[in-house]
């Protein structure tokens, strides 16, 4: 018997002029735009437009968690949840691997024709 | 025939024999355009030319990384080779082409403007880049080869890969 792994399932959206993707099983939910809850809840958040060195998003807020670890990402705008097979996955080049910030970036896939990132915002960094 | 002409027989014998063996070391360079200056890389580290599409930036990433490239499924990393060097920034790579080059641990390309020709050059044509060119440009290259379009750049691939 052989044992296969199945597709993932993956939200992709846009932040950072950029298609980036988490597992979908990691996100609880989506919040508005209005950042105000970041200040009464004590968790990490990050723009992801300004993580990356870019100006102040105004999309809406993921709320990301996997175990005890969990964060607020927003991004600019949620595009689609697909399956994608690990297989078409492509680690990152080791530049990338080396870098503070694309050290967040697990792999690279291919969604169409477009190129997508995937990120592991446990990696993400204050 | 007097000992004289038998060497100097001899000799031309031996001259006769060297330009074949001088033309077999003649390696064989893609040259490719960055404006209107010519650069060249060993064709033995070139994989395949593509025109440039889908070229994804990826936030964060050093100066000298252009972005990922989706290569019919396959994703390279397309380094910018014009901020490498430390030329002026080319408003739009939607004419560029893409040089996918082998022999790396990751599959990387190079962003340049457009193909000149292939051109062969033998080790003796190969000579230190000017004096004029900045330390940490010539510093790219392992020389530099006159051929009829211009002075051609010969890149050291190593030391341009390595951001």
């Amino acid at each position: 018997m052989t044992a296969t792994t199945g597709p993932i399932s993956l939200l992709v959206f846009e932040a950072a002029d950029c298609l980036m993707a988490i597992p979908a099983s990691e996100v609880a939910h989506l919040e508005g735009s209005d950042p105000l809850f970041t200040k009464i809840e004590n968790w990490a958040a990050f723009d992801l437009d300004t993580y990356f060195g870019g100006r102040e998003s105004d999309g809406p807020w993921l709320r990301w968690g996997r175990g005890s670890r969990s964060a607020w990402l927003r991004v600019r705008r949620v595009v689609d949840v697909v399956p994608v097979a690990l297989s078409v996955l492509t680690p990152m080049p080791a530049l990338f691997r080396r870098q503070l910030r694309t050290r967040a970036f697990l792999a690279a896939g291919v969604r169409g024709e477009d190129v997508f990132l995937l990120l592991d915002p446990a990696r993400l960094t204050s | 025939m007097d000992p004289e002409a038998i060497l100097a027989a001899i000799e031309q014998q031996k001259d006769s024999e060297a330009e074949p063996r001088e033309e077999q070391e003649r390696v064989p360079y893609l040259g490719f355009y960055l404006g209107a200056e010519v650069y060249g890389l060993p064709l033995d580290q070139l994989r395949e030319v593509a025109r440039v599409s889908h070229l994804r930036r990826v936030p964060g990433a050093p100066a000298g990384v252009a972005g990922l490239v989706n290569l019919r499924g396959e994703i390279l990393c397309a380094l910018d080779v014009r901020a490498i060097l430390g030329l002026p920034a080319q408003a739009s790579t939607d004419n560029s082409f893409l040089v996918a080059l082998r022999g790396f641990g990751d599959p990387l390309g190079l962003i340049v403007d457009s193909i000149a020709d292939i051109y062969a050059v033998s080790p003796g044509e190969i000579e230190a880049p000017p004096a004029t060119w900045p330390a940490e440009r010539a510093a790219c290259f392992v020389g530099t080869a006159r051929v009829p379009v211009g002075l051609m750049g010969l890149l050291d691939l190593a030391r341009v890969t390595k951001i």
